[in-house]
């Protein structure tokens, strides 16, 4: 990082920050600081969902992913546009009209206290645990980057969170995501342009293209279905859309997006925006990937990516043989690719991916560190080192952008939460709302504070993480459940609704410790086991009196 | 006034060229 980079770095965080409380100031009511007083444009709404969702590590992990295992991460978004349109037609107009602050109490009104009470701390325990590891994930990777201590980077991102946050709600989250979510988009035609533009002198975009098909990066639709492999098109339209569905249909993280919408037309056309624009910026992020290993066809990479995991391994007695068969490698690649002989060109590259392999698999031995964890420092190692001054400010802009939008979100969601779902209906019930106001805004402080706090011991669970974040995944499929019932069947009531959800989760964590089944389809697997039980309750026991909703 | 049924069966539309652009865009650059 040079001067100018801290410079854009540092101007464009102010910048964000000082915007966010400018945005936000002057909330007198909970319902315009949760809720942003139901004013907002749909253009604001759905740039502020896809800043909520690009995390930091879609920068920087799905970069080193198509450079690893080339582009069929994409077919993971299949299925959003679908879960987009049934979201729109069917769940924005019942959360408009019932004039709820969070999806939760939507449950109550439909079912029961109970189901309500149930949902949402389902909720708060599948985010609670998910925040701390989006500020410490980027922390760490930016460490070895920038060489700032990781403990550094999470207060200080954290507390610039908090800052806007709680000042000023929802209306400085969701402009602040839409400024982020500009500076992220700015910051990803840059990484390409300057990828492209890097490569040498007579190699165009069309033998770019070639040689990462021949490597096989170029995988968006892989058509052959696999139980346990969640990257191909049937898995990523079905699987995906139950995904996206519980995502942006059931997470409040998401709902309270949508739900500040000044009408069900502006709510539903954030939403179908991010069903188009979605797909070609997960195609977009991964193809840089894919031209930074075209880039590093010519320029020879590093055998590891983490710095300081390639120089413990350098200390270790059998790596120099495998150092020597990645350099021969190397060579044999580079020649093959001058000479456009792709059958060469395939082979090489088989015997880098070997011994890389093998260079990773020493790495692990030494630092204890799991193979995956090199993928995270793929791009981020490219830019630090090769990108012009500036442009490699605006990258960490974008990276700081993402994941402080993505907490804010989170930051705010838990925290509207926390009051009304839990606070308002089960502590205090009779308070005034100037009250509830001031509780929203120590309850975002405080989870904000969780978040920096969790964080900072996430950075030494190691890969446990990956398992914190994955078990997140698990509740999914119960939450979607529990909202088809509501929406779709109106005969099951909140009893079955209740006892559904629990069978469901019950179901899922079976499966997880019993199944090797791929993790999209929890969400598929849990949503069916809730509906299939709710309505086969509802059918033994039918409810004496119906409900109006 | 938003048509959104036909918005609706837009973004269907829109889905499967991408799914047909992606594959053809995979056969292209096939190993």
């Amino acid at each position: 990082m040079r001067p100018l980079d801290w410079l854009v770095l540092i101007g464009s965080l102010l910048g964000v920050v000082l915007y966010g409380l400018w945005r936000g100031y002057g909330s007198k009511t909970t319902q315009q600081y949760l809720l942003a007083g139901r004013s907002m444009p749909w253009y604001a709404m759905a740039l502020s969902i896809m800043a909520t969702q690009a995390s930091a590590i879609t920068f920087i992990s799905t970069t080193g992913q198509s450079y690893v295992d080339g582009m069929r991460f994409v077919q993971m978004y299949l299925g959003l546009p679908l879960a987009m349109i049934v979201i729109a037609a069917f769940a924005v107009p019942r959360f408009h009209t019932s004039g709820v602050y969070t999806a939760y109490e939507y449950l109550e009104k439909r079912f029961d206290a109970r189901t309500r009470a149930l949902v949402a701390v389902i909720f708060l325990l599948s985010r609670g645990l998910a925040v701390g590891v989006a500020l410490s994930a980027p922390a760490v990777v930016l460490t070895v980057i920038i060489g700032l201590p990781a403990q550094f980077t999470t207060v200080i991102m954290g507390l610039l969170v908090i800052a806007y946050t709680v000042t000023g709600g929802i209306a400085a989250v969701t402009w602040t995501d839409f400024v982020q979510m500009l500076i992220m988009t700015v910051g990803l035609f840059a990484a390409l342009f300057t990828a492209l533009w890097m490569l040498p002198a007579g190699v165009t975009f069309l033998d770019a293209l070639s040689l990462a098909g021949a490597a096989g990066k170029l995988n968006p639709a892989v058509w052959s279905f696999h139980f346990n492999d969640q990257y191909n098109v049937w898995s990523g339209v079905i699987g995906g859309m139950f995904l996206s569905l519980a995502y942006f249909g059931c997470d409040q993280s998401q709902v309270q997006r949508y739900l500040t919408g000044r009408d069900i037309t502006q709510s539903r056309l954030s939403l179908l925006f991010n069903a188009v624009a979605k797909i070609p910026m997960q195609f977009f992020i991964l193809f840089i990937g894919t031209m930074v290993f075209v880039f590093y066809i010519y320029v020879k990479p590093p055998v590891i990516f983490h710095a300081q995991a390639q120089q413990r391994i350098e200390r270790e007695a059998d790596y120099p043989p495998v150092k020597a068969r990645f350099d021969q490698a190397f060579d044999t690649r580079l020649a093959a690719a001058k000479a456009h002989d792709l059958p060469a060109f395939q082979a090489a590259q088989k015997d880098v991916d070997e011994a890389r392999k093998d260079a990773l698999r020493i790495s692990g031995r030494a630092t204890g560190n799991s193979v995956s964890v090199d993928t995270n420092y793929i791009f981020l190692s490219f830019v630090t080192n090769y990108m012009p001054a500036g442009i490699v400010g605006l990258i960490m802009a974008a990276i700081f952008a993402a994941a402080m939008s993505t907490i804010s979100g989170e930051v705010n969601s838990l925290a509207t939460v926390s009051v009304i779902d839990v606070y308002r209906r089960f502590v205090r019930p009779a308070e005034s709302d100037t009250h509830y106001l001031s509780a929203s805004k120590w309850l975002t402080g405080f989870w904000g504070l969780y978040a920096i706090g969790t964080a900072y011991y996430a950075q030494n669970l190691g890969s446990l993480v990956e398992a914190v974040n994955k078990l997140g995944s698990l509740f999914y499929g119960s939450m979607l459940g529990v909202f088809t019932l509501a929406f779709f069947f109106p005969k099951v009531r909140g009893t079955a609704a209740f006892i559904a959800v629990l069978v469901g989760e019950a179901t899922v964590f079976a499966a997880w410790s019993l199944t090797s089944m791929a993790f999209l389809w929890y969400n598929v697997l849990g949503c069916l086991v809730v509906i299939v039980t709710g309505l086969a309750i509802s059918l033994a026991a039918p409810a004496p009196a119906p409900v109006r909703t | 006034m938003v048509n959104f049924r036909r918005l609706y069966w837009g973004v269907v539309i829109y889905l499967v060229v991408v799914i047909a652009l992606f594959t053809w865009f995979t056969r292209s650059y096939r190993p």
